[in-house]
């Protein structure tokens, strides 16, 4: 099919044809429709910023009370070594047993203790065991064993003490145990039952 | 404290209705303008009016960080233009409705089958030309105002139309002569 065009496709033409196919206009709720999604996104872009302000703000607060109980509560040195100060249990029981207490142990505690101007290296503390001998248990032990040493200090007093307390708490020898004689006990005596026959008359 | 927030959140309130004014006022002075632009990529009037709107809410959610306001009719423009390429690539219904479309032009021949091939012909134009075209097309649209909405110079935009008109005259010719193309 041909069509027949009274004149050439000028500039002009084709420009006035072009705009007429773009001639076309939205609905007539096109705009509000627009207004409309305009003001949802509004109200929800509004209440997303609310959330997210509140969430920064919750989640920056976490964060620094977070940071604040990890830097209190951080096992430093200088603070284990005041915790471990406060736990003499290897010093009770060594001063408990009363056992004679080489040297050798209570220096290898001195050289232990810590300090608060040297901290522990780090390593050896992960290494190693605490030791639990605090500073002033540790100088009443040596002070006791130095006692021992001058003489000052009864020892085999000190271990007799301790036998006598063992002996108390344990449990008597056989050889000394005394049985009561068993003839103050009154011999049981059995009296004979009535005659079946009359105890069945008696009862009809 | 409390003083404080209230101010703030009283501020931002003042500061999103002062937004919402002015974006009233674009949205207009610009909603026909965004519509032709969809229309032109799509022809189909449900289909540029959902760009058209989805480009208008796009341009909400930036608008706060648009700084020069009166830019916004070429942002606008683009945004469209590029929400409007996407659609019409990715629907696929678009086929069956060129399919109604081309049963509807065989059962009115005459001016529709005119502007059919115009668009067949804008639509075969690479993408810089059928936008400048398109867009002069636009009726109150000067060069100028063409060169401002794709942020051209001048020079480029007459250029750009000189070779478009060119191609589309020799197409619709070819057209006119030979119908088979």
């Amino acid at each position: 099919m041909q069509h027949d065009r009274p004149h050439p496709l000028t500039d002009a033409a084709l420009h006035q044809e072009i705009e007429a196919a773009l001639a076309v206009y939205p609905s007539a709720e096109f705009v509000a429709r627009v207004r409309m999604r305009v003001a949802s996104q509004r109200s929800v872009g509004w209440m997303i910023w609310r959330t997210t302000a509140f969430g920064w703000t919750a989640a920056a607060a976490g964060a620094v009370v977070a940071m604040l109980a990890v830097a209190l509560l951080w096992p430093t040195d200088r603070r284990r070594a005041g915790v471990e100060r406060d736990v003499p249990l290897l010093a009770i029981r060594l001063v408990a047993s009363a056992q004679p207490v080489s040297v050798p142990l209570v220096a290898h505690a001195t050289t232990l203790e810590p300090t608060l101007d040297t901290p522990w290296p780090r390593a050896r503390a992960a290494s190693e065991p605490p030791v639990l001998i605090a500073a002033d248990e540790a100088a009443a032990l040596r002070k006791f064993l130095q006692g021992v040493r001058e003489r000052r200090v009864d020892a085999a007093l000190l271990a007799s003490l301790h036998e006598d307390d063992v002996a108390d708490v344990a449990s008597p020898r056989p050889e000394a145990i005394v049985v009561a004689p068993l003839s103050n006990v009154l011999p049981l005596v059995v009296e004979p039952l009535p005659a079946v026959a009359a105890l069945q008359g008696a009862v009809q | 404290m409390v003083e404080y927030a209230d101010g703030l959140s009283g501020a931002l309130l003042n500061d999103d209705a002062d937004l919402a004014g002015e974006f009233e006022a674009r949205l207009a002075e610009s909603s026909t303008l965004a519509f032709r632009v969809a229309f032109s990529v799509l022809r189909h009037r449900e289909d540029a009016e959902d760009v058209a709107q989805e480009a208008f809410a796009k341009a909400y959610r930036h608008f706060h960080q648009l700084r020069d306001r009166d830019r916004f009719r070429a942002w606008l423009v683009r945004m469209t233009w590029r929400l409007a390429i996407d659609r019409q690539r990715s629907n696929r219904r678009r086929v069956a409705r060129e399919s109604a479309d081309a049963d509807r032009s065989a059962a009115q021949p005459g001016d529709h089958d005119r502007v059919s091939e115009l668009w067949h012909a804008i639509d075969a134009l690479p993408e810089k030309l059928r936008a400048v075209v398109v867009l002069a097309g636009i009726e109150g649209h000067d060069l100028n105002e063409v060169a401002r909405l794709l942020d051209l110079p001048v020079g480029t935009v007459k250029s750009r139309l000189f070779a478009a008109r060119r191609r589309l005259k020799e197409r619709l010719t070819c057209s006119t002569i030979d119908p088979i193309r």
